[in-house]
């Protein structure tokens, strides 16, 4: 490996992993201390879904960038598949919650896992075939298989190109990734009905899936925009990062931003207009209190005005004005994951936010120790591509 | 920043395992010869005279057909209570998707700079003007009073009238009206400096003056051209929105209510992604034909071929990805009329034509995985054939189906189309293929220029001049060819070539 290659990655030693993950444990046991056992899992799910997503997008477009091939994703590359690499970490993480089963985990966060409730509920009991346990479980493990499986492929495939330059392997790569997109989006829509749907098990939305893969796109590309961006003038990127390459990055986000307000705007026109009890409760729950001031900062700051200042020419061209909305983006989407998950919990609006916030740094500590060592495991670049010209590495 | 050396090849538009996009010896003159002696050829092929022979008998009978409706009402139609909505939306629908394959490859793939739309976007961009024409016919109509329909738009009255703008049905008004204003505009805008090239071909007197007037006085000057592709480029800014904007809308319609089966959140994606497929079927359903007639399988080439399916491919996913939220979610609602709405489908009076829709959209597109499909043309027009009545299916699926068993089994009904409604979609049929086949024969149906500035590019980045591609060739270069063979020009980048143009 050149050593160069990984030099942005310098100061983290081993005492700084060290650091890392016992700040991580202290971070996501101190809501337990605090706040009871009930509180820890409703903060821990949250701090593990928003970086649950990270892995899953950086895993999406690992899947997109095998099949389109565009010149965009290159520099991207080995920071998606750092990405998808902690998918096996996330798996170990929910596990505290599963294996909780009718104890404890599970059964404080599901309330479809009260027999007591289902009893007397017409509409949870008719969901039993799908929403009971060992289905959940099941099903939890074959996301998990599927997502580790394909991604494990595709990353093996990646690095032996760049040692054996074998390029029947990027045929391989997109003959796998086409169908493994597919295959994405349907195990997202349906990871993402257990995991969070079904916090508030009577209701449903079937544009849901969606909404959820494009916010994770939008949280993936705000963070490995906001990395190259912050190392523009290190290596390897210095030379690298072209203005061409800044506006394709640019438009991405904007492309996405748009994207997330269409889906998240449809989703909420139409269950605003038709104001049926059973659908318009989700948006009632969230309106509460200081909910709507959230919902409206959202709109105004995750929508217009990343939409207004990615409109610019300016704002693409710049690295550190793209840093700057990239950044901006990545603090709305815990804002607006904070909103939409949050209200779902059963305490009251606006209660024990801190621990939320504090799980999400603790589960953040692990998420950003793997990805770091992931990273540092291999180039930053793939060398494999004819497109990157070695010489123009060397020379810069 | 601009200073350093870029470690990215520039993009290339042809990869040599792909196949590529101009095909043959070709020069600026052959260009002006092959695609302007379509239109300035004083004798049209037999097939065009027999095909614009039928569709102006297909006009008629819809002319007939709208003149029975003004006279009569629109009861001759099947529609009826509790199924207000029949063919009228469902043909509204169906043409309104059509169209969007024009401005997805117009304008998304311009902003894309996707080099292989340049043979097919004049002629699908043709086809979203027609099938909005069309498409406009039936939601007028279906008012019974098309003479008042102006009281849709919000002008100042003294009728005490004023538009209900709650409704997405008053949305649906503006949004047509802007996509087919925008359209026509990019359209026309696009066709300037190839009409300058018809006037200065045309032997007589009467094409020169036509094509003189169309032309706008275009000289093809570096000015002329600079102020070209500003407008353009901000009319392809515009349109790209409306691909997105009027479906969504269309999908409001039926979303914002509380009939089940209309009221879905997946609707707005799920219309949008099932008008770029429905559209891109139809491309294919036009241009496989027209291009066997005209021999132009040089300028749409296979690569062009496997792209149109590619996009077929993933947008039919899309689709088929919401048929299957819509029963996953139609159970798991736990709601009696959500699942009822999935029995309805699967064992209610109409459920054959939704196997039917799930065999059309669903089963049978996934040949397209299949490299050797996409470029064969027969495969690619039954998939296409396929698509197009499956795509009609799927409004049926929606619209009658769900409005005539909503919620009180007393006030169930049932929607059988009459002659009329079948004459009028015919007719529009048949006035669609008209003018499609007028514009064939009055209009180049390939970009002239846009595709000589593609060999151009492509020659030049065989000779490494590094040309950027603001070298058009102007509307008078047919005076003096330049010899540039694509033969030769392919770029030689290995098996790692990107693929996808730049994937933007």
């Amino acid at each position: 490996m050149n050593r160069d290659e990984t030099a942005i990655l310098g100061g983290w030693s081993r005492t700084y992993f060290g650091a890392l993950i016992v700040a991580g444990v202290v971070a996501v046991l101190v809501p337990y201390l605090l706040a009871g056992q009930k509180q820890f899992f409703q903060s821990y799910l949250f701090g593990w879904l928003f970086w649950l997503c990270v892995s899953l997008g950086c895993f999406g477009f690992t899947l997109l960038h095998h099949v389109l091939r565009g010149s965009w994703g290159l520099p991207l590359l080995r920071l998606f598949e750092a990405g998808n690499r902690t998918l096996p970490l996330m798996f170990l993480l929910f596990l505290p919650i599963l294996l909780g089963g009718h104890h404890f985990g599970m059964h404080d966060l599901y309330e479809w896992m009260h027999a007591d409730v289902v009893r007397g509920d017409a509409i949870l009991r008719q969901k039993v075939p799908y929403l009971n346990y060992p289905f959940f479980a099941v099903r939890f493990v074959l996301y998990f298989a599927i997502w580790i499986g394909i991604s494990m492929a595709l990353n093996r495939w990646s690095l032996e190109q760049d040692r054996t330059g074998d390029r029947t392997l990027a045929d391989k790569r997109t003959n796998l990734s086409a169908p493994g997109l597919v295959l994405f989006f349907i195990t997202c829509t349906f990871a993402f009905t257990d995991w969070v749907m079904s916090l508030e098990p009577h209701w449903f939305s079937t544009i849901y899936g969606i909404w959820f893969v494009v916010g994770q796109g939008l949280t993936t590309m705000a963070m490995v925009t906001a990395f190259v961006t912050h190392f523009a003038d290190r290596r390897p990127y210095a030379g690298l990062v072209t203005p061409r390459l800044l506006r394709d990055w640019g438009n991405l986000m904007l492309t996405l931003t748009m994207l997330w307000a269409y889906t998240s705007l449809s989703q909420f026109l139409i269950i605003w207009a038709a104001n049926l009890p059973e659908e318009v409760t989700y948006y009632i729950r969230r309106f509460e209190g200081s909910g709507k001031y959230v919902g409206a900062f959202t709109i105004l700051c995750q929508f217009f005005l990343p939409f207004l200042l990615l409109l610019s020419g300016r704002t693409k061209r710049t690295p550190s004005y793209l840093l700057f909305v990239a950044v901006w983006i990545l603090f709305l989407r815990i804002v607006d994951f904070g909103w939409i998950i949050i209200p779902a919990f059963d305490r009251p609006e606006g209660a024990r936010l801190w621990a939320d916030l504090i799980a999400f740094v603790g589960i953040g500590a692990f998420w950003i120790s793997a990805f770091v060592y992931l990273l540092g495991k291999q180039t930053l670049l793939p060398t494999h591509d004819p497109r990157l010209h070695q010489e123009t590495l060397e020379h810069a | 920043m601009e200073s350093k050396t870029t470690a990215l090849k520039p993009e290339t538009a042809e990869d040599p395992a792909e196949g590529r996009l101009i095909e043959g010896n070709q020069t600026y003159k052959s260009l002006d010869e092959t695609i302007g002696s379509i239109v300035l050829s004083t004798k049209p092929p037999r097939a065009w005279i027999v095909v614009v022979g039928l569709a102006f008998l297909l006009v008629n009978m819809l002319l007939t057909t709208i003149g029975y409706l003004l006279y009569k009402g629109v009861g001759i139609w099947g529609i009826n209570i509790p199924s207000g909505w029949g063919q009228d939306i469902i043909n509204f629908v169906w043409w309104i998707g059509i169209g969007h394959a024009g401005t997805l490859i117009s304008a998304i793939l311009l902003l894309m700079r996707q080099q292989w739309r340049n043979s097919i976007n004049r002629f699908a961009e043709a086809m979203t003007i027609f099938a909005v024409v069309c498409a406009g016919l039936y939601p007028l109509l279906h008012t019974g009073r098309p003479w008042l329909a102006y009281w849709m738009f919000p002008y100042p009255n003294v009728l005490g009238m004023w538009p209900q703008f709650r409704s997405p049905l008053i949305w649906d008004v503006f949004a047509v009206s802007t996509y087919m204003t925008v359209s026509a505009l990019f359209w026309f805008i696009g066709l300037i400096p190839d009409f300058a090239t018809l006037r200065d071909r045309a032997r007589s007197r009467i094409a020169q003056v036509a094509y003189g007037a169309l032309a706008l006085g275009w000289t093809g000057s570096a000015k002329h051209w600079f102020r070209y592709e500003t407008a353009y480029l901000i009319l392809a800014g515009l349109s790209t929105p409306l691909v997105l904007s009027v479906h969504t809308i269309v999908s409001f319609d039926f979303a914002v209510s509380l009939v089940p089966g209309f009221h879905a959140t997946i609707f707005p994606p799920y219309f949008v992604a099932g008008a770029v497929f429905a559209g891109f079927a139809m491309v294919l359903t036009l241009a496989l034909p027209i291009r066997a007639l005209y021999g132009l399988k040089h300028l749409i080439t296979e690569k062009h071929l496997d792209w149109m399916a590619k996009i077929m491919l993933t947008t039919g996913l899309i689709v088929f990805y919401g048929y299957m939220t819509e029963l996953f979610y139609g159970w798991y609602s736990a709601n009696k009329y959500e699942q009822f709405l999935v029995y309805n489908r699967l064992y209610g009076p109409y459920n054959y034509l939704y196997y039917a829709l799930l065999f059309c959209n669903g089963v049978a597109p996934q040949i397209l995985w299949w490299n050797k499909a996409r470029r064969h043309v027969i495969t690619l027009f039954i998939v296409s054939m396929f698509i197009n009545v499956g795509m009609w299916l799927e409004r049926f699926v929606i619209i009658p189906m769900s409005l005539t068993r909503d919620f009180l089994p007393s006030s169930w009904g049932y929607y059988t189309p009459t002659e009329w409604d079948w004459s009028m979609f015919l007719g529009t049929i048949g006035l669609f293929l008209f003018l499609m086949f007028m514009f064939i024969k009055f209009v180049p149906m390939i970009n002239i220029f846009e595709m000589k500035d593609l060999l151009h590019k492509l020659a030049g980045d065989h000779h490494g001049n590094g040309h950027d591609g603001n070298g058009h060739g102007t509307a008078a270069a047919a005076a003096h060819p330049v010899p540039a063979t694509v033969t030769a020009a392919q770029p030689h980048n290995g098996a790692e070539q990107n693929r996808s143009g730049d994937g933007r």
